[in-house]
């Protein structure tokens, strides 16, 4: 059992840093895709690459090109987890940031430069806040598919829940009953992880602001 | 005065939709602009907020402040260093009511409302609060100042909107078509509380309006926006009225 203790805790901490890292890079990237055109030109195609590929494809180049042979320092396997699927889930980020961003009507942005602010002000009064009320919902969802995703670091190794109970049936062979506690253990994270983000929906819905002026 | 205008042009593709338009809004005076769906009141007055950039003429704020349009203008004014922050810099000292309201979703109506004068003007939030719910109050909004814009109808929101421009104390007032969701007695309210805010003589209020009525009680002058040209200005007294109506403006 403690055995599985330590899983669950490999998994907040994975996720935690793959969301953390991923989210700031993520907003970020979007806030530069809206402004910048060169920034749309340059990076669009790393951004395609990266939303097409499959997260385990992702995972296992990282953990492979972090290595000592090809960048001459051996990254640990959580760490390559983290930097490989958070660009995955940065990419996912970006662009819809980019996209609530373009989507803030723009007779708020017209009304906000009516008062003579200035584009910086705009975007953290006005901008900011309205997007963010649209991208809570999608960005809250790719949390929970990242938690879940933290199950593929079992094959670069880290000791996460599922490389837990890989070791426990070796020396077991009771595989149904190993894979249930697996279940129950993500279960007790997506299931509040779901709850939350079903009540950030109705609080963002009765029109609750996240940001005031007071 | 407040505002000078001189041979604006304005055109959407090959539809002119102003035509060398001139106007001189007094300090401490309400203009009233008048004209039929289309004649391009809305344009004029987004023209005024800097908001469209005019094809030519120029356009002066408190005998102190230029603006040219014009191919000249394009290579020079907004090309003039710091142009961004002279446009800021104007717009600081007007308010705008646009014709769809346009209030920050995010905000409350009180937050919506002294959210110039926090956020532009650099007011303390605890100081714009009395002044605002008083302003609010009196145009029959108390029990709706933590309500977001949302959750009020068309008429609230429109007073919300306009009770934002006021409360700023600018040097001018832009209104569009503020009184479109009004009832009389409202539109009463509304003309009272713009009277009152010209009263120091250091504000004016330009109003876009098919609302002859409200057009009437609350006007010092009244141009007419035809064919893309204003009218001379006329009093409200020398207007013949019956005719505007005959026009269907």
């Amino acid at each position: 059992m403690d055995a599985f203790v330590d899983g669950l805790g490999f998994i907040v901490a994975l996720s935690l840093a793959t969301i953390i890292y991923a989210t700031l890079i993520g907003i970020g990237w979007g806030i530069a895709l809206y402004y910048s055109r060169n920034v749309r030109l340059f990076t669009t195609p790393l951004l395609d690459g990266l939303k097409g590929l499959p997260p385990l494809v992702v995972i296992l180049f990282g953990y492979y090109f972090l290595s000592k042979d090809v960048v001459g320092y051996s990254v640990p396997a959580f760490w390559a987890f983290v930097i490989s699927l958070g660009l995955n889930l940065a990419a996912f980020i970006a662009d819809l940031t980019r996209a609530s961003i373009s989507n803030t009507p723009k007779d708020m942005i017209e009304m906000a430069s009516a008062f003579g602010m200035d584009n910086q002000s705009i975007m953290r009064r006005v901008i900011a806040p309205i997007a963010s009320r649209e991208l809570i919902t999608p960005l809250s969802y790719l949390y929970i598919e990242t938690i879940k995703l933290t199950s593929l670091a079992s094959v670069i190794a880290v000791r996460e829940t599922v490389y837990v109970a890989q070791t426990i049936i070796t020396d077991t062979s009771r595989s149904l009953e190993v894979w249930v506690i697996v279940g129950l253990v993500y279960l007790t994270l997506i299931i509040p992880a779901t709850i939350s983000t079903r009540w950030l929906e109705r609080h963002l819905k009765s029109g609750v602001g996240l940001n005031s002026v007071a | 005065m407040t505002l000078i205008l001189r041979d604006l042009h304005f055109s959407y593709g090959p539809k002119a939709v102003l035509g060398g338009a001139n106007l001189d809004l007094p300090a401490g005076s309400i203009f009233s602009i008048l004209g039929s769906s289309g004649s391009g009141k809305s344009t004029l007055l987004r023209i005024v907020m800097l908001l469209l950039r005019a094809s030519s003429g120029v356009v002066e704020y408190w005998n102190s402040e230029s603006i040219a349009f014009g191919e000249s203008s394009q290579g020079g004014a907004s090309d003039e260093p710091h142009f961004e922050n002279k446009v800021e810099a104007i717009r600081r000292r007007m308010s705008y009511s646009p014709q769809g309201y346009t209030l920050f979703p995010h905000l409350s109506i009180l937050e919506n409302v002294v959210f110039p004068l926090v956020r532009v003007d650099g007011v303390a939030f605890e100081a714009a609060r009395d002044p605002a719910i008083s302003l609010l109050t009196e145009l029959g909004l108390e029990q709706v100042l933590h309500a977001k814009p949302w959750q009020l109808s068309g008429g609230q929101q429109q007073r919300v909107s306009i009770a934002r421009a006021i409360i700023r104390k600018p040097r001018l007032i832009v209104l569009d078509e503020p009184t479109s969701a009004l009832d009389v007695e409202n539109i009463r309210i509304v003309s009272n509380l713009l009277r009152r805010s010209i009263e120091d003589g250091s504000t004016s209020v330009l109003v876009a309006t098919h609302n002859l009525g409200f057009a009437r009680i609350v006007s010092d002058q009244v141009v007419i926006l035809d064919g893309g040209e204003l009218s001379a200005p006329a009093t409200t007294k020398d207007i013949d009225w019956e005719l505007l109506v005959s026009k269907a403006i």
